[in-house]
């Protein structure tokens, strides 16, 4: 039996059904503090977001290569450092968490009234005093914006790398975030691989020439995006002390693939599709 | 980690360049625009044959001006450095002139391709430059493409002529102290392990002394026209 698409797509709808499933079960037994609200509130954001950028991913199976998908795995990883390094002191970084994003929001507020200002006969200018007034509300609503800070340095006052290293987290940010960033930057290691290729007259001194490169799905992209999501939940669990209700994330998908890799015949070549867990987007980071 | 690595604020600095007048450089971008004729020698001759014709045509310009007065002519562009007196001195030697007709042959499609080519003034009157531009750009690429690598057995023997004929013309003494592997072994036994360590002999002298072997100026300008010129020849692939 060749590997197809519908296998790839059945694969994925189950995976969102079992993700969605998961994600309200867990939270459903996280024990919310009354008197920690916004911090519960950052949490379960975040919680949420990394559960739909996987749920994302996976709904985008022509994303699963290695153009597109570092973009969302790199955008999981750091949540999840910023995650685990607000559970270690909840209230206190959520809150800094929060009052850097207001303070975000207030600067882009300026940028926008300054902008009317220097050009007020812009026929654009109704459509940027409703988003400053909108922006506005959504400030006002958390914290009188006049008391609100603007920081220009990290909301953490860490940068990621200490970060992930307060939070147990440096084997994901060495093996995973740092070459996962290369992709979301689009820096020299990652574009002179994915958007070029070497050409060959001696003459040209083997200079690189752009090309649109295609690559081929890989299902392993899935796997991580799991495996991250898996990651957030594990801390949660820990932080909480709270039992989950059925598998974590990596158990449900390894079961899955396993199940799926028993009714086909992995020796068929299938149209470039990659079964199984291949690890070659970046070797795992090492136990941590 | 980053072992002898030095850390200067959030840069860590390789322990090379912790010695002191290290300077950079690119045997691609320098020395192929100097060398490709010799390349282009050894492709088309036997070895022997051609470290005899570079060699003796070096000695015999060489001998002719006086190595004071010119850098060593194995590094082509020092050519383009001689004054027209110069080359009307060479033209008319009597030495030299007996290895115009094999360099002619042998370079014709460098004179057919490159303008200014630095040979051309001595060898363009005794070559056929009638071949054909396509034939001329693959015999270019190959002269090129075979040195691209410097650690290929091809370009290895290059660079050996180039010391060798630096040595023969007197330009470059090994002390006596320093033990010199048998550059022999690179054109007779390549692979071995003294082949091996005679390589790396070569391509370490050829650096030691490589900002005084060109004038700098003259060197990067043809460099410049050199690269210039092979890019437009054909286009990539």
């Amino acid at each position: 039996m060749e590997i197809d698409s519908s296998h790839i797509f059945s694969l994925a709808e189950a995976y969102e059904d079992f993700l969605s499933a998961s994600f309200y079960s867990l939270w459903s037994k996280v024990p919310i503090d009354p008197l920690a609200l916004d911090a519960f509130s950052v949490i379960g954001a975040l919680l949420s977001r990394q559960v739909t950028l996987s749920i994302q991913l996976a709904r985008s199976p022509n994303t699963w290569n290695g153009h597109s998908a570092p973009l969302f795995l790199r955008s999981q990883i750091d949540l999840h450092i910023t995650l685990a390094w607000i559970l270690g002191e909840l209230e206190e970084r959520a809150k800094l968490f929060i009052f850097h994003g207001l303070g975000e929001e207030k600067l882009i507020i300026e940028h926008f009234a300054h902008s009317v200002d220097i050009h007020p006969d812009s026929p654009s200018n109704d459509l940027v005093q409703g988003l400053v007034e909108a922006k506005r509300a959504w400030i006002n609503s958390q914290r009188a914006e006049w008391m609100v800070e603007v920081n220009l340095g990290n909301w953490s006052r860490l940068d990621t790398r200490k970060m992930a290293l307060e939070s147990n987290c440096e084997g994901l940010y060495k093996f995973a975030y740092k070459p996962f960033s290369q992709a979301a930057h689009s820096m020299w290691p990652h574009i002179s691989l994915h958007n070029a290729r070497p050409c060959t007259n001696p003459l040209h001194r083997y200079h690189l020439v752009p090309e649109l490169l295609e690559t081929p799905l890989d299902v392993d992209y899935l796997y991580r995006s799991c495996k991250y999501v898996h990651r957030s939940y594990e801390a949660v669990v820990k932080a909480f002390a709270i039992e989950p209700v059925g598998p974590m994330p990596l158990e449900w998908l390894e079961h899955e693939i396993d199940k799926l890799t028993e009714e086909i015949d992995t020796e068929e070549d299938a149209d470039g599709l990659i079964m199984g867990v291949q690890h070659n987007a970046a070797p795992d980071p090492p136990p941590e | 980690m980053l072992s002898g690595y030095r850390r200067k604020g959030k840069r860590f600095i390789p322990p090379i360049f912790r010695l002191p007048g290290v300077v950079e450089t690119s045997f691609r971008e320098e020395k192929i625009p100097e060398l490709f004729w010799v390349s282009s020698i050894f492709r088309q001759l036997s070895d022997n044959q051609a470290i005899e014709t570079v060699v003796q045509f070096v000695k015999a310009c060489e001998f002719k001006l006086g190595k004071d007065s010119t850098k060593p002519l194995v590094f082509i562009s020092n050519f383009l450095a001689l004054s027209p007196e110069q080359i009307a001195d060479l033209t008319a030697d009597p030495r030299c002139q007996e290895l115009f007709p094999i360099l002619g042959q042998f370079l014709r499609h460098h004179i057919r391709l490159l303008e200014g080519y630095p040979l051309g003034p001595l060898v363009s009157h005794v070559s056929n430059t009638e071949n054909d531009i396509s034939a001329a750009v693959e015999q270019l690429k190959s002269d090129v493409g075979e040195l691209l690598d410097r650690r290929s057995h091809h370009a290895t023997k290059v660079q050996a002529t180039a010391l060798i004929s630096l040595m023969a013309t007197g330009r470059m003494h090994i002390s006596r102290h320093i033990p010199v592997p048998d550059l022999n072994a690179i054109f007779a036994s390549p692979g071995s392990e003294e082949a091996e360590k005679a390589a790396g002999f070569v391509r370490s002298s050829l650096i030691a002394g490589s900002g005084f072997y060109v004038d700098g100026d003259v060197s990067a300008s043809w460099r410049k026209s050199f690269w210039s010129k092979t890019y437009g020849l054909s286009p990539c692939e």
